[in-house]
Parts: C-alpha cells; sequence; structure tokens
C-alpha cells in the first residue's frame, strides 16, 4: 500500500520559493491502477518523484508498505519510474541498458526481456538514442516491465505512442496488476488517456487534491435516466430521488440521478412511467455533474 | 524476498568507464609525450647537451605535465558528476535502488583510478627503461618516487575540490570555474587581505608577509615550487587531509542535496548568501588592490571599492539569478555597503593600537632595519652566515624606537608606496619570539634624518652593511682600484704589507664615515675590489671621504690612476631638468656641443675639478645631471650631485640667472 500523509513540498526558485505540493495525504491501495490527473503545473510530476524517491519531501510522510521510500534502495529496488521524458544512458545499445538494469534490479527477468523482444520486436543491438521517441519510450517500459516491479510510477506515459502500441503497453500493465498485483500510479492531463486502465482517480489542482473516486463506485452510483410519464409530471418523484442534474425534452425527462439503479428503479416505477430507460453515462460527464463547484480543473483534464 | 547485495555494481563502474576512460587515455598519453618518450629521444640524440636542470622528472616537459595535472582532475570530476546537473539524467540516476552514497564512491574509485593507473603505468614504463639502459643521467629510483608520489597527492586534492564544487552547484560550466576559484582562493584572499590592510593601517608591512608564505596557499600558486623544490613531505600531509576533508564534506553535500536544484548556479539556497556577499567583498578588495597599486592615491582606491563591489555584486547576481537583467535588485548591495564602512571605519580606528605599537626596549632582542622590505627576508637566509645584520645594542634599539615614534607621527594614511618614496621598515625580534614588523613610506627623507643619523654612524650599523668590516685584514690577497669609466688606468695591490696598511685604512675610513657621507656620498666615480682569502670579491665605493685611503695611494703615487681626474676629462655638461619631463635628458646630453638655457657645457680645469668633487649618487626628485665626456667617447658617462647643497656656486649661478 503507498500512503502519503501530509506532504508538503516548496521549491526554491530564485527569491520567492513556490508552493508545489500543499499538505497532500492519500493512499492507494496494492493491486489498483491509480490515474493522478491535473492540468499543467498541478504538481503531478513533483508528486511522482517524491513517491519513487528521487526527491524529498520538507514535511509528511511517504511511504509504500510501511517503509518511507526516500534513500530506501531495498524498497526502490520494487520500484520503477518512466518519467514523461525518457532517459537513456548516450551511446547505449539496448542490450547494454538491458544489462544495466539487471544488474541494478534484483528482480530483474530475463525470459519476460526476451519475450517482449519478439512482441514489440525492436532491435536489441541499436543504439536507444537511435530510436524515435515513441520507440525510446517503448524500451523504457520494455525495461522497466522486466524489473518486475510491484510499484509502477508512470509520468504521462502514452503521449507519442500510437494506438496500437498505447493498447499493447496498457495490456502489459493490466496483465501484471492481474497476475502480481502490480500497483500502478499514472498521470496524465487528460481523463479519456486513462479512465479505460483506472479504478481510481484523483485530481490534483494547485498542490493540493480536490477530488478522489474509485471509478467502479463512481459508475454504478450515478445513472442516466430517461422518463415519460402520461400526465403531469409527478413533482414528488424528483424530491424522493438523489438529483445531480435535469432536463425535460418535451414530454421526456432526463435526469442524472445518484443511487443504486435497483433502488432508483423501484422509486420511479411506483410512478407508473411510460417511458424508463438508464442510459450509459460516460466518465466525463459524471464528472461534469459531479463536479459543478471546481469546473475550471475538471474541465481542463477533459480536454 | 531475497535481495543481491553486493557493494560493487559492475554494470555502475563500466557505465563510468565509457563516461570517462577517454580522460584517462588521454592522461596517459600525454604523460608517456611529456616524461618516458622525451627521455627516449634524447638519450638516442647523439650530441645531445647535458641538461644540469633535470632535477626531477617534472623538468621533462613541465608544461605538458602541469597542464594535464591542474585539467584532468576538473574535466573528471566534471564528467563523473555530470549527472547531478542534467534533470533527466538525475532522475534517472537516483529513481535506481542505489544509495546516494554508494554512486558517490562508484564515482570516486573511478576517477582516482584514471589518474593514478596512468601515473603508475608511467613509473613501471620507466623502470623497465632505466633496467633496460642506464638512465641515471636522466633519473634515479628516488626521482621517479617523488614524481609518482607529488603527482598523485596534488591530482587527488584538485579531483576532490572538483567534486567537492560539484555538489554545491548545478551547472557544469560553473563547477569548472568555481574549482579553480576555490584553489586559488585561499592565497588570493590573503594577497588581497594584506594588500588592503596596507592601504588601511598605517604601517602594515604587507611585503613582509607576502614574501614568506603565501604562494604556498594554493597549488596553482605553489606550482613552481611543486616542481623544483622539494614537496615537503609535511605538504604532503596537509593536502591528503585538505582531500579527506573535502571527501566527507562531499559525501553530506551529496546527502542532503535537493535534486530539483539541477540547472540552478547553487544547489543550497543557504550558501547564496555567502556566494553572493563573498564575491562582493573579494571584488571590493581586487578593485582596491587593482587602483592602489597603479594610482597610488586614496581617491583611487576609493573609486576601485566602489567600482569593484558594484561589479562584484552584479556579476553574483547575475549567476545567481541566471540572468543579465539584475539592474534593478540594490538592496542587498545596499546593507553590503553600510557594512563595508562600518568595517573599514573599525579598522581605521585601529582598536588593537596597532599603527603606535612600539615595543619597550627591554622586551626587544634585535632589529633589522632596512630599505628593502624584502632584503629582510633574504638576508636571514642569505647573508646571516657571513656577518650579523641586525642591530640589538641597547642604544640603537633607543634610537630605533624614537625613529619608529618620528615616523608613526610623520607618516599619514595617503603615503602610500609611492615608487618615489624611500621605504623604511623596521622588523623587532622580541625576547619572547614574537616579531613586530613594520614599514613605512617616507615622503620626506628630511623628517627622519636626525632620528637615522645615531643609526646609520654608529658601528654596530655600520657593521650590518658591510661584509669588508667582517674581514680579517691578514685574509686579504688583493685589492684593485680601478675607474668605474672607460679611463685608463688602475691600482692592483698584492703585497701583503701594503695590503695589510690599505685595508686597515679603508676599515677605518668606513667607521669614521659621517651621516652625510653615507647617505649622500661624494664619489670619485672608482670602485675597490677586494679579494678575501676564499676568493670572494667584495666591492666598496670610492668615496671622497676616504682619508685615509687617499693619503695612502698618494703616499705610494698611485692616485692618478686609481680615480678619474680633471685630465681625463674633456668637457662636463651640467642639463638642469623641467619639472614633468626628465626621461630623455640623456637623448639631449648626447648631442650638446656648447652651452644653452638648460644646459651648461664646462671645458675648464679648474671648474671641471669643482664638479668632479660634488659628484655623487642619485636622489630621488633630481634637478641636475652631470654628462662627462672622456677622450675617444662620444657618449657621456652620466653622474649626479651628491646632494643639492654640494653643487658649485658657478653651477647655480648659471641657472639661476
Amino acid at each position: 500500500m503507498i500512503s502519503f500523509s501530509n506532504v508538503t513540498k516548496t521549491f526554491d526558485a530564485g527569491k520567492v520559493s513556490e508552493h508545489v505540493l500543499h499538505d497532500v495525504t492519500f493512499e492507494i491501495r496494492r493491486g489498483s491502477i491509480y490515474g493522478l490527473l491535473g492540468s499543467n503545473g498541478a504538481g503531478k510530476t513533483t508528486l511522482l518523484k517524491i513517491l519513487a524517491g528521487i526527491l524529498k519531501q520538507d514535511s509528511g510522510t511517504v511511504s509504500i508498505d510501511e517503509q518511507p521510500i526516500f534513500e530506501n534502495p531495498v524498497l526502490k529496488s520494487r520500484v520503477v519510474f518512466i518519467p514523461d521524458v525518457v532517459f537513456f544512458f548516450s551511446q547505449y545499445t539496448v542490450l547494454q541498458m538491458a544489462k544495466f538494469y539487471q544488474d541494478v534490479y534484483p528482480n530483474w527477468n530475463q525470459e519476460r526481456f526476451k519475450a517482449l523482444q519478439t512482441l514489440l520486436g525492436l532491435d536489441v543491438n541499436k543504439k536507444v538514442q537511435r530510436f524515435s521517441k515513441g520507440m525510446q519510450r517503448q524500451v523504457a517500459f520494455w525495461l522497466s516491465l522486466c524489473a518486475m516491479p510491484d510499484v509502477l510510477i508512470l509520468d504521462e506515459p502514452f503521449d507519442g505512442l500510437d494506438p496500437v502500441i498505447r493498447n499493447k503497453v496498457k495490456n502489459l500493465i493490466i496483465q501484471d496488476v492481474a497476475e502480481r498485483d502490480m500497483t500502478v500510479i499514472v498521470s496524465s492531463h487528460n481523463l479519456r488517456e486513462v479512465e479505460d486502465i483506472c479504478d481510481y482517480v484523483g485530481i490534483l489542482h494547485r498542490g493540493s487534491f480536490i477530488l478522489e473516486k474509485d471509478l467502479d463506485d463512481l459508475k454504478s452510483d450515478v445513472h442516466k435516466v430517461q422518463v415519460a410519464f402520461k400526465n403531469e409530471v409527478p413533482e414528488a418523484l424528483f424530491a424522493s430521488l438523489n438529483l445531480l442534474h435535469q432536463e425535460q425534452r418535451g414530454s421526456v425527462v432526463l435526469c442524472i440521478v445518484k443511487g443504486k439503479e435497483s433502488e432508483i428503479e423501484q422509486v420511479i416505477k411506483q410512478y407508473n412511467p411510460v417511458i424508463y430507460d438508464v442510459l450509459p453515462l460516460t466518465l466525463e460527464e459524471i464528472f461534469i455533474y459531479e463536479m459543478g463547484g471546481v469546473g475550471y480543473a475538471v474541465e481542463n483534464i477533459l480536454v | 524476498m531475497q535481495l543481491k547485495t553486493s557493494s560493487y555494481k559492475k554494470e555502475l563502474m563500466k557505465q563510468d568507464l565509457r563516461n570517462v576512460g577517454w580522460i584517462g587515455v588521454i592522461y596517459f598519453v600525454a604523460l608517456i609525450f611529456a616524461v618516458p618518450l622525451e627521455i627516449m629521444m634524447r638519450v638516442t640524440n647523439d650530441n645531445r647537451s647535458y641538461y644540469p636542470d633535470s632535477e626531477t622528472l617534472f623538468s621533462f616537459h613541465l608544461e605538458i605535465q602541469v597542464l594535464a595535472i591542474f585539467i584532468v582532475p576538473v574535466i573528471l570530476s566534471i564528467f563523473l558528476f555530470r549527472y547531478m546537473q542534467v534533470k533527466s539524467a538525475t532522475d534517472f540516476v537516483h529513481s535506481l535502488p542505489l544509495k546516494r552514497e554508494r554512486m558517490f564512491h562508484h564515482h570516486l574509485i573511478t576517477g582516482v583510478a584514471m589518474l593514478i593507473i596512468p601515473q603508475l603505468l608511467i613509473a613501471v614504463i620507466l623502470l623497465f627503461m632505466n633496467a633496460a639502459i642506464d638512465l641515471e643521467d636522466y633519473f634515479v629510483p628516488a626521482d621517479l618516487g617523488y614524481w609518482l608520489g607529488v603527482t598523485t597527492v596534488v591530482t587527488l586534492t584538485i579531483f576532490l575540490t572538483g567534486i567537492l564544487v560539484g555538489m554545491v552547484t548545478g551547472i557544469s560550466a560553473v563547477q569548472g570555474v568555481l574549482t579553480y576559484i576555490l584553489l586559488l582562493f585561499p592565497a588570493g584572499i590573503v594577497l588581497l587581505l594584506l594588500v588592503n590592510l596596507d592601504y588601511v593601517l598605517i604601517g602594515f608591512s604587507e611585503d613582509y608577509y607576502l614574501s614568506t608564505r603565501v604562494t604556498e596557499f594554493s597549488p596553482i600558486t605553489d606550482l613552481i615550487e611543486l616542481f623544483h623544490r622539494d614537496f615537503t613531505f609535511l605538504k604532503a600531509i596537509i593536502y591528503l587531509c585538505i582531500s579527506v576533508v573535502f571527501y566527507y564534506m562531499s559525501i553530506q553535500l551529496y546527502k542532503n542535496r535537493k535534486l530539483e536544484a539541477a540547472t540552478q548556479a547553487l544547489v543550497f539556497s543557504k550558501l547564496k548568501p555567502v556566494f553572493k556577499y563573498g564575491v562582493t567583498f573579494c571584488a571590493t578588495l581586487l578593485g582596491g588592490f587593482y587602483f592602489g597599486e597603479t594610482q597610488h592615491q586614496f581617491s583611487w582606491i576609493l573609486v576601485g571599492y566602489i567600482l569593484g563591489s558594484m561589479i562584484g555584486y552584479l556579476v553574483a547576481e547575475m549567476v545567481l539569478e541566471k540572468t543579465w537583467r539584475v539592474f534593478g535588485n540594490w538592496k542587498g548591495y545596499l546593507y553590503y555597503s553600510v557594512a563595508a564602512v562600518i568595517i573599514y571605519f573599525i579598522i581605521s580606528i585601529d582598536i588593537t593600537g596597532y599603527e603606535n605599537r612600539i615595543p619597550e626596549a627591554e622586551a626587544v632582542d634585535r632589529i633589522y632595519l632596512n630599505e628593502s622590505p624584502h632584503r629582510y627576508s633574504y638576508a636571514k637566509e642569505l647573508y646571516e652566515m657571513n656577518y650579523p645584520n641586525y642591530l640589538s645594542e641597547k642604544k640603537n634599539i633607543e634610537a630605533v624606537r624614537a625613529l619608529h615614534q618620528q615616523l608613526i607621527e610623520h607618516t599619514s594614511r595617503i603615503d602610500y608606496s609611492g615608487y618615489r618614496n624611500e621605504r623604511m621598515t623596521i622588523a623587532y625580534e622580541l625576547s619572547n619570539g614574537k616579531m613586530i614588523v613594520r614599514e613605512y613610506s617616507v615622503k620626506d627623507q628630511k623628517v627622519i634624518e636626525n632620528y637615522l643619523k645615531p643609526i646609520y654612524e654608529s658601528k654596530e650599523h655600520k657593521e650590518t652593511q658591510t661584509e669588508l668590516l667582517h674581514v680579517n685584514s691578514n685574509d686579504v690577497s688583493k685589492v684593485t682600484i680601478s675607474p668605474d669609466v672607460a679611463v685608463s688606468g688602475e691600482v692592483v695591490i698584492v703585497e701583503p704589507e701594503q695590503l695589510m696598511s690599505l685595508v686597515e685604512g679603508l676599515k677605518a675610513d668606513i667607521y669614521a664615515e659621517s651621516y652625510d657621507d653615507i647617505v649622500y656620498p661624494r664619489h670619485h666615480m672608482s670602485r675597490i675590489r677586494i679579494l678575501t682569502a676564499e676568493n670572494r670579491e667584495l666591492h666598496v665605493q670610492f668615496k671622497q671621504s676616504f682619508e685615509n685611503v687617499e693619503q695612502w695611494l698618494r703616499a705610494n703615487n698611485f692616485n692618478e690612476d686609481a680615480v678619474v681626474t680633471a685630465d681625463d676629462i674633456t668637457k662636463v655638461a651640467v642639463q638642469r631638468l623641467s619639472e614633468n619631463d626628465n626621461r630623455h635628458y640623456y637623448d639631449r646630453m648626447v648631442q650638446i656641443s656648447e652651452s644653452s638655457d638648460d644646459v651648461l657645457v664646462v671645458e675648464e680645469k679648474d671648474k671641471i675639478e669643482a664638479i668632479l668633487n660634488s659628484t655623487g649618487g642619485q636622489k630621488p626628485g633630481e634637478r641636475y645631471v652631470i654628462g662627462y665626456f672622456f677622450e675617444g667617447d662620444d657618449y657621456p658617462h652620466i653622474q649626479h650631485f651628491a646632494s643639492d647643497d654640494v653643487i658649485p656656486d658657478f653651477v647655480l649661478e648659471y641657472f639661476n640667472k
């Protein structure tokens, strides 16, 4: 389990010090994929680098399985960080990099390395920096997954990957999560990019969380309902529902309702609607309806 | 979970080697060219000349060796720790499951290996060469040991200095520049402080301190000594201690380094004010130093302080902010100026009583009195073996104290070491082993004349000045008296009895010299050379006050040959110098044929005689020069009047009419 409690971080930028993270507290369950969302400059990268043990927080604690991560090689050997701009030693071939990873990460899996080579079809004797940007990113995933991490930290990972590779990589990640109970934290400024793999999301805005949700809960909790009545719409109906949004198109009433589907159905059926449909709701819609108040931050991640 | 934990990571080492291996190779090649190849070339060269200066192995291509020793370690430290200055690299490396301390040691060991392995290889090559062919003309194994020891100690120290600076900064270029500045800093700051203290404290003798040990404070300024003189064992220990301290500091700094500060000039924000005001302070001193040494005027020194501090402040700001646009931030400068003015004021009011301190006569063991500060330190080494050069008689100690008091009273803050001024250095050696050294720039000799007189006329002082007085008259094997100018004539005496009486007479003359004879001597344009039993030649200027010698010469009919007489001279030109330009008088003198407004030409024998009798040494602020023309020589021999008081009346009349 990953846990942040009261983490604060400031950057010393010339005369003024910049508050990057402000009293951040949250947890990530083992085996989950956590989507860290937020607009540019929200503090996502800083948070991830602190989690990876690169930066040290000014105050608060950051731990994985109850142990602090900073300067803790035993723990760090189970954590792999892939930054937004991937890094390789200059003049190194894929094979040389693999040897380096093998030497440094104790859980390195050589069979997997070979298996992934066939899957990705990249030349191991080519210098990594000669590869295209997207290919370099694939190499980074390749090496990182072979290190068999328990925690995989990804900073804007899918930028610059074409859809085919993107799906390949996503599948690999999901596979590891399912098989080995790997924990993944992935940052993005775009909800749509990660909504299909995340089971948990948090929105970071100007250094603090403004929202944290379990996506499964969210999806099963909010419903788009379409109803029509022969006569007048019974006012009492809305009073008994937890209504997020309501609009009328002719005789059809469209509403977003919070609650269990069965309970909603039970309430509405009492009034004998002519039409009663539960429509699919995109994550985007859920956010918009749920988060009316902090509109700015939400809108930005929905672009 | 089982973890493989060996403290040595093969791949990390490999990465280091790929990164900096080439530096080691270049270092090795440079050393090969500098030493073993050069020796081989000299050996195989048939008509080689013998090089007596090849005392150490450093004398082979010193320039290549010096460059290698001072550049390679710094480049190594930059490349090995380059990953800390590049954001993407620093993130990657520090996300690896390796402790900072461990990575540090990997890089350190690689770097040390890159320095020591090439040096060791060279040593092995030289040993093999020595075994194969006899190279005793070039070096002996002890030289090799010395060379290996010095290169190891010096490169290690420089390497660790580079690492230390790398831990503090986030820019590789700054790391390089700051490393050299730090290496130079101890010597530089001491020099600047001493010179500037001299501007503030009256009597401060910066030359006394400078001529002692300042150059040894930095390996860069100590270079000459490193390679020519013996690098002492003590110095090696000090260098190694500094290296160890830098090593521990570097680890601590690395552990506390904030990685997000890569690409910033200074990583630790606490160091920023230290850097900012440190640079400003050094620049202030440097400004004062520059204008003080070129202009010798208080107003210019003040300009130097203001200009230097402003430039230093702006440069420090520029480096810290990484921009040119810093011309709006003057708040820090204001604080600095206030502090600087207060410090200057505190030093100048002289709380400790430094300026007025004259030791009690009872506390003084001996005194070195000199016009040149350098002579004091050299004197101890060079001359003390032959004869004592200090004053210790009670009467003289009292006299020097009185002179010192007079100097304190008549020297003001603006009397810097003007090049026209005489300098007076007084060094007291106290009975408790301490030293008090003061140096004064004497603007007007007249002020101290009455105080110098008893000292100069004392037997003891004369003995400190003239080596001849310590030579036994029996030990003189030859005396030669001959004119300084191209005039035929020479007196050579080798007869023991004659020698005895002549030397005794000369000694008596020297003991009898008055203050004026010493300071404003009239002389014969002639020199007395005394050859001692140890085959050393002592020179004494033949002064007109040497009555015994003159009498002796006359009695033995040598007088004509020993000195320049009016008969040797065809004409004499006396030229009055204008206030401003007195540099080109020689060119004019050569062309003179007759008298004009500022030149008097004399051909009458009695007048020539009169001028001859008043000829003496040059004094600052001279108003006349004398040109003597000899038979068969177109070029004049330039002389001066001994003092204004002895100028013949007809000369003064001519110029005053």
